[in-house]
């Protein structure tokens, strides 16, 4: 990774951040909380959309635009809404 | 400000969420920057969730009416301080018990002695005693006085180990083996003589030949049994001729003494009159610490005192309760009574068979004769003993002529 996609990166406030490791989900960049079930995520992080899905979900924090996600995570989408949905 | 470093830590709430807008709830939530963790689903109108104790009334106020609200459980230092302060002989009670049980474990509950043979169990409790190791004396850094207290009584012990295992202590002994089984046995030609004189009653030669019989009256010095054997020899190169054979005699010569004691009395006896005075109180010792209530308000020039044990225990800490009675008591003479000197005589005399008569021996008579002195009372004791009155004495060997040769058995 080069150092201008380092600050790219580091910058990309309003894009989803995901970082997985065993049965712990962080996501970064957490603007708004549009689902949650204990199965299911969907978080919008101001451009695009986080979706994570699996089981026994607990949202174990949630502060400072950060949510830390323990359980069984199957499968994490990125998805934006279309152009003529945006009003 | 408020710091917000420690603010789980320092309160929080979990609370239950009933309702359909819990999503809207959680993004005011971000928007306020109220902090949330925990945060579980149930259904679609029940979850649960934990939030900083300052934060309520915010999230309250955010939730509004659309969703109820009640608080599950509470945690955190603030709480437990309420609960604390609001409990405090539960508290006190707990620590009290804290306490005890670590009061308790500096007192020694139970001695265990292994190992002793010879020594009977009870004097060397006593031994450990006295040097201050009991059940519900006080554990020690250093058992050492212990030890040479072991050592110094029971002269057989060769070594000795103290092991604390909590409130228990160990105590290992090792025994040296009896000396005088292991010196070789005297074998020197000896015959045994008498003591002082005396009218055998008994004598068992285990040794030797015996010169007396039963009912013979020997003087001091007289042999009872001897070592010298007088034989013909047999041996051809030898010739016909009497030799002599010496062994070490051994054996038992039991035989009537008479004994003579005189012990004194005062003419007048001192006794303790009660004067009908007295001081009840408890005495209570817990460990090291004691108090006697009797005896701190005891006035009495001259009392006795009674006590009788409510209570004495070392598990699980050493207490001991006595109910104790301090009676005033004058001093006043009275002529002694000679019906009761016969007791103490007879005691003493009892005393006296102990400490200076074997297992065979006894005494056989007593005549006590009063004579009356100046303040004094004198009792004349004639006793009949029986004793065994042998003693070793060496056998002197001498060559007197050519053909009687004299040597000592091998």
């Amino acid at each position: 990774m080069t150092i201008k996609d380092d600050i790219l990166f580091d910058f990309a406030v309003n894009m989803p951040r995901v970082l997985v490791s065993g049965r712990t989900a962080v996501l970064d960049n957490v603007r708004k909380l549009m689902l949650l079930t204990d199965s299911e995520i969907v978080v919008f992080n101001g451009q695009r959309y986080t979706s994570v899905t699996g089981e026994d979900f607990v949202v174990t924090e949630l502060k400072e635009e950060r949510m830390l996600v323990s359980g069984e995570v199957k499968e994490i989408r990125f998805f934006k809404t279309l152009q003529k949905d945006q009003g | 400000m408020k710091s917000k470093k420690f603010g789980f830590l320092k309160h929080y709430r979990k609370i239950r969420v009933e309702g359909t807008n819990l999503i809207s709830l959680i993004n005011k939530c971000i928007k306020n920057e109220i902090d949330l963790r925990n945060l579980r689903w149930k259904n679609n109108i029940e979850s649960t969730v934990e939030i900083k104790g300052e934060d309520f009334t915010s999230f309250k106020k955010l939730a509004g009416h659309s969703s109820r609200i009640s608080v599950v459980q509470e945690g955190g230092a603030v709480p437990f301080f309420r609960c604390v302060r609001e409990n405090i002989p539960a508290v006190a009670g707990a620590f009290l018990l804290g306490a005890l049980i670590f009061y308790q474990s500096l007192f020694v509950a139970e001695i265990r002695i292994d190992g002793y043979s010879t020594i009977d169990e009870e004097s060397l409790r006593q031994t450990l005693a006295d040097a201050g190791l009991y059940e519900g004396a006080r554990k020690s850094d250093d058992y050492s006085d212990v030890k040479a207290a072991l050592y110094e009584n029971h002269r057989s012990i060769s070594w000795v180990s103290v092991y604390e295992k909590g409130r228990l202590i160990d105590i290992s002994i090792a025994e040296a083996d009896n000396d005088e089984k292991n010196e070789p046995s005297d074998t020197k030609p000896a015959d045994i003589v008498a003591s002082r004189s005396g009218m055998i009653e008994k004598i068992i030669p285990l040794k030797g030949n015996a010169r007396v019989a039963k009912g013979d009256y020997v003087n001091k010095g007289d042999i009872l049994i001897t070592g010298k054997y007088k034989y013909q020899s047999t041996d051809y190169s030898r010739g016909d001729d009497f030799f002599y054979l010496y062994s070490h005699a051994e054996g038992q010569a039991l035989a009537k003494v008479p004994e003579r004691i005189t012990y004194y009395f005062q003419k007048k006896q001192r006794v303790l009159k009660p004067t009908g005075r007295f001081i009840p109180g408890f005495y209570i010792r817990t460990g090291d610490a004691e108090i006697d209530t009797a005896d701190a308000m005891c006035t009495y020039e001259v009392s006795e005192r009674s006590e009788s044990i409510l209570v004495d225990i070392v598990k699980p800490l050493p207490v001991c309760i006595k109910l104790v009675r301090i009676n005033e008591v004058k001093i006043e003479e009275e002529p002694q009574d000679i019906g009761n000197l016969g007791k103490v005589i007879d005691a003493a005399l009892r005393q006296y068979a102990k400490d200076n008569l074997n297992k065979e021996e006894r005494i056989l008579d007593s005549s006590v004769d009063y004579s009356e002195s100046e303040g004094l009372i004198k009792a004349d004791v004639m006793l009949e003993v029986l004793e065994d009155i042998g003693t070793e004495k060496y056998i002197k060997i001498v060559k007197k002529s050519e053909n009687v040769q004299e040597k000592p058995e091998e």
